[in-house]
């Protein structure tokens, strides 16, 4: 497992039933919104992740509908059991990486 | 045979913005972009060999002069004209014109727009993102399967309102769009595959 991958699960473990949009997944993750699509399609192709579309008017509210995803059931506890059992834990790179919030543009 | 594209005088940049340009630009998903969209390695050749001497530089972290960012839209500007010769397929052609057109009406700004701006409001008084950012993004959606291209247009262009939003920079919303472009190669791989057996990602 990358530690991209491993970011990613972290970012979603912190709260397993709130659901985040890729801009917030890459902003808690600390990694690049075009790296993060990848790492998500891959995660909701093995069943990890659920996504749908956010419910709202884009006319009326005058934006795009986001896209948020959550773990799903089994996800959360294969992650667990992933993050436990990587070979290279990202704990260890954790406190040297910088995690910028989105009053930065939202660019990690 | 189709007019070649001609690229306007590049207006003077300073040297952080030579800096990020190569670092964004200059990355090998940029160069795996270039070969496969187009699938004439041949005519991308002296493009991938520029990219790649930024690249360098910016890895070394060299002080970049002109003469590589000047090269690097002269090589685009001779892929385009090698291009127009090839009897290829035309979506290709397309897609990586519209591409390298983007980066360098974006690369012209960006001496000009680095800072916060008032971002153009919707009458429902909502920021909306910057044009040229959304349509760069739209060029990645055009790498992915067909299935995904409407999805994928959706969920990135929510992104950049959000940017917007946020206050982002033009800028900085260009760095976004092209860092979606730099990696969507590797989602349309992730699309492509089929479902895995084995749980592990």
């Amino acid at each position: 497992m990358t530690l991209q991958t491993q970011l990613v699960l972290r970012a979603l473990l912190e709260d397993p039933t709130h659901e985040r949009y890729g801009l917030e997944l890459s902003t808690a993750s600390g990694l690049p919104s075009g790296t993060i699509h990848p790492i998500l399609a891959r995660l909701e192709k093995l069943g990890w992740l659920e996504s749908h579309w956010e419910d709202i008017d884009p006319v009326r509210e005058g934006r795009p509908r986001r896209r948020y995803y959550r773990l799903s059931p089994d996800g959360a506890e294969y992650a667990r059991t992933a993050l436990k059992d990587a070979r290279m834990p990202v704990s260890r790179f954790l406190d040297l990486r910088p995690k910028p919030g989105l009053t930065n543009g939202g660019l990690a | 045979m189709k007019r070649p594209l001609t690229l306007p005088d590049i207006p003077a940049l300073t040297n952080g913005d030579r800096a990020e340009l190569s670092q964004v630009l200059g990355s090998r998903q940029m160069q795996r972009f270039l070969l496969s969209v187009i699938a004439l390695p041949s005519c991308t050749l002296p493009a991938i060999d520029c990219i790649r001497v930024l690249d360098n530089a910016a890895y070394r972290q060299k002080e970049l002069d002109d003469l590589l960012v000047d090269r690097l839209f002269k090589n685009l500007e001779s892929v385009f004209e090698a291009l127009a010769g090839e009897s290829v397929d035309e979506s290709h052609i397309a897609n990586l014109v519209r591409c390298a057109e983007e980066i360098r009406q974006l690369a012209e700004q960006m001496a000009v727009d680095r800072q916060p701006r008032a971002a153009a409001v919707t009458p429902a008084g909502r920021a909306t993102p910057w044009t040229s950012a959304v349509r760069l993004t739209l060029v990645s959606v055009r790498v992915l399967p067909a299935a995904d291209q409407a999805r994928y247009a959706e969920e990135w262009q929510a992104e950049l309102y959000e940017l917007a939003f946020s206050g982002a920079s033009r800028w900085a919303q260009l760095i976004y769009a092209l860092r979606i472009l730099n990696e969507a190669w590797v989602l349309r791989a992730e699309l492509k595959a089929p479902a895995p057996e084995r749980v592990r990602p």
